[in-house]
């Protein structure tokens, strides 16, 4: 352990295949991106000129206590950052569900089963250093592998559809200050096979994508020359972010704190096993652990068919502290009444008969047998927050700013923590508390710096690159297509609304097309559209996402982005800088 | 000019008759109509949820269904209550105000409305009692307040009333009355919203008619031609499939809800074997009797507390007192009388089983503390036997929700 720490301790960066222009991701809890030159993010900053989406870095700072170390702290004479990435996705285990988060079976299929050389099926360039202000593009690119580096390997030729080849797994730059920015892939998914076939949502054989992970090192060089490294984080590349400002019920933060929760790392909430209920127990804070709940239900409803009348809260009431009365225990306990507890994951109905919530599918509707979760629950920790706070004991205080602490919540709130079939960023993994240090509950243990090869296997206390994305869909297109609505019994339940839109508003109603087939002013000022799909009979392959996963690979980068901005004087999060035409109709292949 | 006395003495007595065929129609007039209106809605209620109550599946279709029209009933309530408050006056949800059964509802024509009671569900209540309270008026059935032949007929007579009224009988100033838009809660259909003109009360009549028997059908395209828009609920859509609903054509109507259950009566659900039309004076199991008091004690007081809501000047007994009795207190008082047999040494898996009987008081003697203490006995006199486990879940529960309006219940002396 150092004095020094890398924060966050996962960054994400985001594939877009522009090869220049980038942002930074949000650092704001449902902030949008920030641009690299400080000016304020615009809907004309997603892409760049020629349209393309970019990609958005992952930005690493160094603290020490609460007090960043910059090259502008005194003292400083240069911050020395190493990142190695890998993608290990071809060369690991099947993704079924929850099947392997308890370790996997001796039957579980690995992908790609019949390459006996395990190590060609990762794509490894090896690690890559960058110090300085304004440093880099230094590449992860097949062409710069460093000299003493042993494992290197990347996918060879031309992969299908898009007639493109993964040449890299992203850049390193770094900022004026030299923190370190990490950007990843170009979005680049493919197979060697001509007739690029997608079979399946998780696991095809022969596809390649280039997202990756991997840790992230720095070495602070002092005037005096002395050294002092940092403990390392953890970079991740993850699909686009196409609604950054509206965040999943349940966040990446939420599910990494509540396994620290569990494993004891904050006694106040739950002290060896117990949780600390009651009114002389933990009083979860309305402004940072209640509100923030209600509001992700509300802004659910501009990216999905979810009606916006039950998922209007009025705040004043229900932030309510009870003082002598409590005017507000009813509608609290309400509340209460329709989140679905723990141990009910695979319950729609509650026993008084009401639809549970979320209305999210689960880490596992698709594969019977025991290990069944068709619904998504709140976390543990969360439902507990809920618990306190229906009864009453809770408090609604303004949310003090916790340095890196909250910069690290605020970058992993925009992430998904469920439901884990995979995922969007990262899956089950993340909630196994094995991987994180002791000491430092969202810090991922990191292996040794190697020169390769990488391991084949999985050792939680010495994490690899490509160790955490590898669990991820191949490519990751297949599922982010497929992983729209889900039919479960007669009903039809949406997986991540938040990351992957699937109803947009429109800004302003696009001209002619067959949308004016069916003109009513209703429509035209508020209506609802698909971000992607027929959107018009539940039942149907195409409902709302491409009929075919293959078409996610080769229009994944044209969608558009949904972004809050006043139209006709109301605030909306409306779809913006989308260049895939609406309707699209596929060339026909 | 207005009628002389002698002219008045010659108009039918009808409270509809006089507001459609004085020249004056007097705005008290309108709001004992209104009133009507909201008696009718509130009539339903205790019929479907005793009914909902004795389905032991919740997750069944028919429940759902059942509830999605309970639910949606109870926001017809308060939007009639809106009216009246908006009429000046304050909607009586108490004494003569509360429906009382078996009957018939409230005014309406006994030979063409079905007798409403209490009853165990069953396919044949849905299509006999449920589908037709909820029956599309005839085509061309005249707009009739009193002795009417659908519910329908009643809310167009009511529309004449206000048509026929000069000028705007509506206010939200000066009005003893505070019209509720937010008690309203959940997925269900429509929208409670405060009336302030004729234009207002149109819409929230039409809402109203359109979600209990539908829309006249020739006005729609048999294909939905809407595609989805912002969406106002979720339920069973008239394409089949379940998901979300923008609202006519995809809507089911109440009527069309209650003929699909009714007609599937193969899948119906297993039901407790509650007594029908249920008297608490029949019952011969000192327990049964004990519990449908405690029952009628509550709903009472949650009847006052839903008045007082709608009350400006008084303190808002709503998020506290009313939903907590009607969220978390009546429905398992409910379930723990239908499973309590309604004879001494009766078997509750066999039956027949008490009900609740839904009726008011206005018996205030005994605080509320009280209640729950009695509650509390009856839950320790409960024999240990698995045979009781069902009825200690459901008394557990509603102590439960008991306790936690004890305090909100006494300073509001209620």
């Amino acid at each position: 352990m150092s004095d020094y720490k890398i924060y966050p301790p996962v960054g994400i960066a985001r594939v877009g295949n522009a090869p220049e222009k980038f942002y930074i991701g949000p650092e704001a809890y449902r902030g949008l991106p920030i641009n690299p030159d400080g000016s304020p993010f615009t809907q004309d900053d997603f892409r760049d000129e020629q349209g393309r989406m970019c990609r958005q870095a992952a930005r690493f700072h160094i603290y020490h206590g609460d007090q960043e170390i910059t090259l502008d702290t005194p003292g400083v004479k240069s911050i020395t950052w190493t990142v190695h990435m890998a993608n290990k996705k071809a060369s690991w285990y099947e993704f079924a569900t929850n099947e392997g988060e308890q370790g996997y079976a001796s039957n579980h299929p690995l992908r790609n089963a019949h390459v006996e050389d395990r190590h060609s099926l990762i794509i490894d360039p090896g690690p890559r250093r960058i110090s300085g202000a304004y440093a880099g593009p230094v590449p992860m690119d097949r062409y710069t592998v460093p000299e003493d580096y042993q494992g290197a390997n990347f996918p060879e030729g031309t992969l299908y559809p898009n007639r493109e080849c993964i040449d890299t797994l992203g850049e390193l730059r770094t900022d004026e200050a030299g923190r370190l920015l990490v950007l990843g892939g170009l979005g680049i998914s493919g197979t060697e096979d001509e007739n690029a076939v997608i079979k399946q949502y998780a696991n095809n054989d022969g596809w390649w994508d280039d997202t990756g992970d991997g840790p992230v090192r720095a070495v602070i060089e002092w005037d005096d020359d002395s050294l002092d490294p940092a403990d390392p984080a953890w970079v991740s590349v993850a699909p686009p972010s196409y609604a950054p400002e509206i965040a999943n019920l349940v966040t990446l933060w939420d599910t990494i704190f509540d396994s620290a929760v569990r494993a004891g790392h904050y006694p106040q909430i739950n002290d060896q096993g117990m949780w600390q209920s009651g009114p002389d127990g933990y009083k979860p804070n309305f402004q940072s652990e209640i509100k923030p709940l209600l509001e992700r239900a509300t802004t659910y409803t501009w990216v999905a068919a979810i009606p916006p009348k039950p998922h209007k809260f009025d705040m004043e009431m229900l932030g309510a502290v009870p003082y002598r009365e409590d005017h507000y225990r009813g509608l609290r306990n309400w509340i209460l009444d329709i989140l679905r507890p723990p141990a009910n994951e695979n319950t729609i109905i509650s026993g008084r008969g009401g639809t549970m919530m979320p209305y999210l599918a689960g880490d596992n509707c698709l594969i019977d047998g025991t290990l069944t979760s068709t619904y998504l629950r709140l976390t543990d920790t969360q439902f507990f927050f809920v618990q306190q706070w229906a009864a009453g004991h809770f408090v609604n205080e303004p949310v003090a700013d916790r340095g890196p602490q909250s910069l690290t919540r605020n970058i992993l709130e925009n992430c998904v923590g469920g439901a884990f079939s995979p995922g969007i960023e990262l899956t089950w993994i993340s909630r196994n508390r094995a991987i994180y240090s002791c000491e430092d509950p969202f810090r991922i243990n990191a292996a040794p710096p190697t020169y390769g090869p990488l391991n084949l296997g999985f050792t939680p206390s010495a994490m690899e690159p490509g160790d955490l994305t590898r669990y991820m869909a191949i490519p990751w297109q297949a599922d982010f297509n497929e992983c729209s609505s889900q039919p479960i019994g007669e009903r039809v339940l949406w997986w991540w609304p938040a990351q992957r839109p699937e109803f947009v508003y429109l800004e302003t109603q696009p001209e002619g097309g067959s949308l004016a087939s069916i003109p009513t002013p209703d429509e035209q000022t508020g209506g609802q559209v698909a971000w992607v799909g027929t959107d018009f009979d539940q039942m149907r392959g195409d409902f709302i996402s491409f009929a075919d996963d293959v078409q996610m690979v080769q229009y994944w980068s044209q969608l558009g982005f949904v972004m809050e901005k006043e139209v006709e004087g109301e605030r909306r999060f409306v779809e913006v800088a989308r260049t895939l035409p609406r309707p699209f109709t596929p060339d026909g292949n | 000019m207005a009628p002389s006395e002698t002219e008045r003495e010659d108009l039918p007595t009808g409270l509809f008759d006089r507001l459609t065929r004085t020249s004056e129609p007097a705005l008290q007039d309108l709001r004992e109509a209104a009133q009507l209106a909201l008696q009718v809605e509130f009539t339903t209620i205790p019929v479907y949820l005793s009914a909902l109550y004795s389905i032991s599946d919740t997750g069944s279709h028919a429940y759902q269904t059942l509830r999605s029209v309970a639910m949606e009933e109870m926001f017809h309530v308060n939007q009639a209550a809106n009216i009246i408050v908006a009429l000046g006056a304050l909607p009586k949800f108490t004494g003569d105000a509360v429906p009382t059964f078996p009957g018939y509802l409230p005014q309406a024509n006994p030979n063409t409305t079905p007798m409403v009671g209490l009853f165990r569900a069953s396919p044949d209540v849905f299509a006999n009692v449920f589908a037709a309270i909820e029956s599309p008026a005839q085509y061309g059935a005249p707009p009739q307040g009193d002795n009417y032949d659908s519910i329908a007929q009643l809310y167009g007579a009511l529309v004449d009333a206000v048509d026929a009224y000069p000028g705007n009988p509506f206010s939200t100033v000066d009005v003893p009355g505070r019209q509720r838009t937010n008690i309203y809660l959940g997925k269900f259909g429509g929208n409670v919203n405060a009336v302030v003109d004729k234009k207002s009360f149109y819409a929230a009549v039409n809402e109203i008619v359109e979600q209990g028997e539908g829309t006249v059908p020739p006005e729609k395209p048999l294909v939905p031609v809407e595609s989805f828009g912002t969406y106002n609920h979720y339920g069973k859509r008239t394409d089949g499939t379940y998901g979300p609903i923008l609202g006519t054509p995809y809507e089911l109507s109440h009527f069309l809800k209650f003929r699909e259950v009714s007609l599937d009566s193969a899948n119906f659900p297993a039901t407790r074997p509650i007594i029908s039309n249920p008297d608490s004076n029949d019952y011969t199991n000192q327990r049964a009797k004990r519990l449908s008091d405690s029952f009628d004690y509550r709903y009472s007081l949650m009847l006052r507390a839903f008045e007082a809501a709608f009350k400006d000047d008084s303190p808002d007994p709503y998020f506290n007192v009313v939903l907590s009795i009607m969220h978390r207190v009546l429905p398992h008082l409910a379930r723990a009388l239908m499973s309590t047999p309604a004879f001494a040494d009766g078997d509750s898996s066999v039956g027949p089983n008490a009900a609740p009987a839904w009726r008011y008081t206005s018996d205030t003697r005994l605080p509320f503390e009280e209640l729950t203490q009695a509650l509390e006995g009856e839950l320790d006199q409960l024999s240990t036997s698995p045979r009781d486990d069902a009825l200690r879940t459901h008394l557990k529960a509603a102590v439960a929700g008991d306790k936690e309006i004890l305090t909100a219940a006494k300073a509001l002396g209620l």
